[in-house]
């Protein structure tokens, strides 16, 4: 989770960054649509990115707050964000999604067990 | 959502495609279906329906504010006092949570009855469910077939219910691609942050 802060924050920086030239890019090529569709594409990423790093930071502040259903939830968001980021190369923020994803769907049947 | 049926139900369910899932009488039965049982067992842990919860402790309203899979103690801490000491006793909303667990990828091509609403509560989510003698969410009145309906032939089945881990696999694997394809709960996941900040 602390992985996921870290290299989130950077590696979700470094692809804000990215996006806004490839929209520049597309703009300039394409024309508007291609950019508007290509930021609204970015803007989603970029958001359930920094969502996943909010959750990681809060779940390391207030373990408690995490239940099975927030774990589920959340680990499935990381995932996506993992496949994703792999795709764009973004490999930091990669490998760390992924082993939030791991470590929050663990955590959710530690959670199931102990409440049987 | 669970249907009341009523007129000619032995008509309706004998023309009715599989999957579907029966609570009533017997004698209303027509064509094969498949007696599910569930072996003993009590858990405090699950996805019980909110009309489960509201059939065991009538708190309904207060589970629909939880996301499945939940615990019996995070039920407890939605619960107003007066119900968080019925659903402490409550022998009910255990077996309701047991029962929430309940397999379902077996039962995908058949019909199914049972006589315990606890069981048609936990399959309601994943297949049609019909009643006669409870209150379901809309009524149907079944209408009558031309030929006399095929008589009931039943098999009995005991039903699967997973382990918690084995459920939170279940859970987890289940609609893992819906946020990508529904942006709906994307921004429902956003939305969601709201209650962890």
């Amino acid at each position: 989770m602390a992985l996921e802060v870290a290299f989130g924050v950077v590696g979700l920086f470094w692809a804000l960054a990215l996006s806004a030239a490839v929209v520049y890019l597309l703009t300039y090529v394409f024309g508007p649509v291609a950019g508007v569709v290509f930021a609204a594409l970015s803007a989603t990423y970029i958001a359930v990115g920094y969502s996943t790093v909010f959750f990681a930071y809060k779940a390391i502040k207030r373990p408690e707050l995490v239940k099975p259903s927030t774990a589920i939830l959340w680990s499935r968001a990381a995932l996506i964000a993992a496949v994703v980021s792999a795709l764009s190369a973004n490999l930091l923020y990669a490998v760390s999604s992924a082993l939030l994803a791991l470590a929050l769907y663990l955590y959710a049947k530690e959670l199931a067990k102990a409440a049987t | 959502m669970i249907l009341e049926l009523e007129g000619c139900v032995p008509s309706f369910l004998s023309a009715a495609q599989a999957p579907l899932a029966f609570y009533g009488p017997s004698n209303l039965l027509a064509g094969r279906f498949l007696h599910l049982h569930a072996g003993d067992g009590l858990s405090e842990f699950g996805a019980p329906t909110p009309r489960a919860v509201e059939y065991c402790i009538g708190a309904g309203r207060y589970a629909e504010k939880l996301d499945p899979p939940y615990t019996l103690k995070e039920l407890l801490e939605v619960l107003p006092e007066e119900l968080r000491k019925k659903a402490e006793n409550s022998v009910c909303l255990r077996r309701a949570f047991y029962l929430s667990r309940v397999d379902p990828r077996l039962l995908k091509k058949v019909k199914i009855y049972v006589d315990d609403p606890l069981l048609l509560f936990a399959l309601e989510p994943y297949m049609p469910a019909y009643a006669v003698g409870i209150p379901g969410d809309k009524r149907r009145r079944a209408k009558c077939g031309a030929g006399q309906p095929p008589p009931p032939q039943l098999a009995d089945a005991e039903a699967r219910i997973l382990p918690p881990e084995e459920f939170v696999d279940f859970l987890y694997a289940r609609d893992i691609l819906k946020p990508v394809v529904n942006p709906l709960l994307v921004l429902k996941l956003l939305w969601r942050l709201r209650r962890v900040l």
